[in-house]
């Protein structure tokens, strides 16, 4: 069994990263019929090139692909997993509509929905380790109808089984580092208990590498429930609030690494590396550097993709500032011995 | 007994719809163009609605982004800020950020007219109210940069908000509609709220209807009681348990029933919304069939499929 050592605060991505805007042009003619499947293929293998090399040249030690072949992180799953269905898309703000998925009939697993989008990324990025993103089961059941199982908590709970099988193909495939998405942890407090439980379900019996990611909520109140979740890292968003009230990480559970979040990623104007190297040395005052990791506050890709380009360069000088200062290792992630008959 | 189907709040902005307005925020389509059309989508869905039954719906419906817009833009004061969550959905609103004395700006009324003369030009009959937020759910959901206390801040949001309602009333609006999702909390500053609404009901006398949504406000019926309201909607799709402890109050104004969920894609029979119609008859003489909340949350179809049984319900029992 192989393991690759990080520089100390190893930086990277939270998954999502703009789309160039000729893939968006892509998309739409393709949307229309007006391009065949394997050009789009190969647009969206060209786009994940792309933006690998964005990340890369910008010194982030852990890529991802940006998410580019997923328009929507709940729908992309719901579109491949059996017993969901569509209506007509739904606005969220302004005029932007999501297509929220309605859970119709029993949920059935399809065959992987996120291994091939790994294996082309491992061929792709020139880094040992990379980042793949998984919607989580509360999330994708908070975001959709339910139309089918009695409650939410027994939908969060089936879509558990399936993401949890979702990882173990991830892991045979040789994937080191999945990050679950869980924004809409926040949103429901009263459902911690069984939400934790819920994705406890999902990671269980897996053996890589599993973070989750967490976003815009009361950090204070979730952070008790956070101890019983079998995660080994949370990254949570903290620039967005000014890195205001950093000190709800002293309750942080102390056998997970914070991912802290020091790019805010509703804002366009960037960052300077002062404020970078401000933020992390703040949050270096509750948390040990062995247990801390650098990224974005969220998803990047409602950027222009040379704003989100800059915002990544600043975030890597400061941490390469920094690691002048600390010289000391960085953590280990251990690569899993792919199953070749994937 | 007056037995009525009404909207809350918003109806689900139609994709094509909202596309139009993207189009001409962002400089694609003139004014005129986009004015011809909009009256085009909107003469459509009025029509829509209005041949399901329903018979009074809230002017504003399609036209604003969330219930703060409006008020964000124009009150002196205010300025729209970032992304915030709308209570616990995935939905979000642009945060009021109050950055000075707040102080009343026409608002709604361009809105009401344009509507007006829609409503007109089409010869759709149907009543139509007014959408405000109340004063409490604005000071809870706002960002105060500006007063030193939240006792300056709601007086002064209350006083603007009340000046908006007044100038509704005399543009001919017979029903004002203030949403108060905030009052099904468990902890309300009853101090603050009466100050709040002794300002918005001393320049309104009628037709008030407080909207509560999103859990119970059966706690905090008491203090609404002393309040001169006309109908309170209560939500009972996603708090069903409220219902007895309503029908057992003091209360004597009308009802809005927050019968069907605008929160799910599951549509009520006509038969369980004719019974909960029937249960509340007993003590109400004012009943307006309503959904919880505003219908944002569900896809056009849907809500179009839930308003048609609404209208079926309320009328099956005109006919009884």
């Amino acid at each position: 069994m192989s393991e690759v050592r990080l520089p100390v605060l190893p930086t990277t991505v939270i998954g999502s990263y703009p789309r160039p805007t000729w893939l968006r042009r892509m998309i739409k003619l393709w949307k229309s019929g007006k391009i065949e499947d394997e050009h789009m293929k190969e647009a969206f293998d060209d786009a994940v090139v792309s933006v690998v090399r964005d990340q890369e040249n910008a010194g982030v030690d852990i890529p991802s692909d940006g998410e580019q072949r997923r328009d929507e992180m709940v729908e992309y799953f719901a579109e491949r997993i059996g017993g969901f269905k569509f209506y007509d898309p739904i606005r969220i703000w302004g005029n932007a509509y999501f297509k929220k998925p309605a859970v119709y009939a029993p949920l059935e697993y399809k065959g992987s929905i996120t291994v091939n989008e790994y294996l082309f990324l491992r061929t792709v990025s020139t880094r040992p380790i990379v980042k793949m993103t998984i919607t989580g089961p509360y999330t994708i059941a908070d975001w959709s109808f339910n139309e089918y199982y009695s409650t939410k908590e027994e939908l969060a709970f089936e879509l558990s089984k399936i993401i949890n099988r979702e990882l173990k193909a991830l892991e045979e495939a040789g994937a080191p580092y999945v990050q679950i998405d869980e924004p809409a942890l926040t949103t429901h407090l009263k459902e911690l208990d069984w939400a934790v439980e819920a994705i406890n379900n999902a990671i269980k019996g897996v053996n890589i590498k599993v973070g989750m990611h967490v976003c815009y909520g009361e950090y204070s109140r979730m952070i008790p429930y956070l101890d019983n979740l079998k995660v080994s890292q949370l990254a949570f968003e903290f620039a967005n609030r000014g890195f205001k009230d950093i000190e709800v990480v002293k309750k942080f559970p102390e056998d997970k690494e914070l991912g802290f979040g020091v790019i805010d990623v509703h804002n366009r104007r960037v960052e300077t590396v002062d404020e970078v190297i401000a933020g992390i040395k703040k949050v270096l005052e509750f948390i040990p550097v062995e247990r801390l990791y650098i990224n974005p506050d969220c998803g990047l890709k409602l950027l222009p993709r040379e704003i989100a380009r800059e915002k990544m360069r600043v975030m890597v000088e400061a941490v390469n500032r920094l690691r002048k200062e600390i010289r000391k290792e960085g953590p280990v992630i251990r690569l899993p011995q792919p199953n070749l008959k994937q | 007994m007056i037995v009525e189907a009404a909207l809350v709040g918003g109806f689900p902005r139609p994709f094509n719809f909202g596309r139009l307005m993207s189009r001409y925020r962002d400089g694609k389509l003139d004014q005129e163009t986009y004015e011809k059309k909009l009256e085009a989508e909107l003469t459509k869905a009025l029509t829509k609605i209005v041949n399901s039954g329903v018979s009074i719906i809230p002017f504003n419906m399609f036209l604003w982004d969330d219930i703060f817009e409006p008020f964000a833009s124009s009150f002196e004061g205010i300025e729209r800020g970032g992304l915030y969550r709308f209570l616990d959905n995935n939905f979000y609103y642009r945060i009021p950020v109050v950055k000075g004395r707040v102080k009343h700006r026409d608002a709604t009324l361009a809105t009401l007219k344009t509507v007006k003369e829609i409503i007109d030009r089409g010869e759709i009959r149907v009543k139509i109210k007014a959408v405000i937020p109340g004063p409490y759910t604005f000071l809870r959901m706002c960002e105060n940069k500006y007063y030193s206390s939240e006792e300056e801040l709601i007086v002064d949001i209350a006083e603007a908000l009340g000046e908006e309602a007044k100038r509704l009333e005399e543009s001919g609006v017979s029903l004002i509609e203030i949403h108060e999702p905030m009052l099904v909390s468990e902890k309300v500053d009853t101090g603050l709220f009466e100050k709040a609404y002794s300002r918005i009901t001393s320049k309104v006398s009628k037709g008030l209807w407080v909207q509560t949504y999103f859990g119970p406000v059966s706690n905090f019926l008491e203090e609404l009681s002393r309040l001169k309201l006309d109908v309170i909607g209560v939500d009972v799709a996603e708090a069903p348990e409220q219902l007895e402890k309503v029908l057992s109050s003091g209360v004597e104004w009308g009802i809005g029933l927050g019968a069907v969920d605008s929160r799910s894609t599951k549509v009520e029979t006509v038969k369980q919304l004719r019974t909960l119609i029937k249960k509340v008859s007993e003590k109400f003489d004012k009943i307006y069939l309503t959904p919880n909340a505003m219908m944002d949350f569900i896809p056009v179809s849907i809500a179009y499929e839930k308003i048609r049984r609404m209208g079926l319900a309320v009328g099956g029992l005109k006919n009884e």
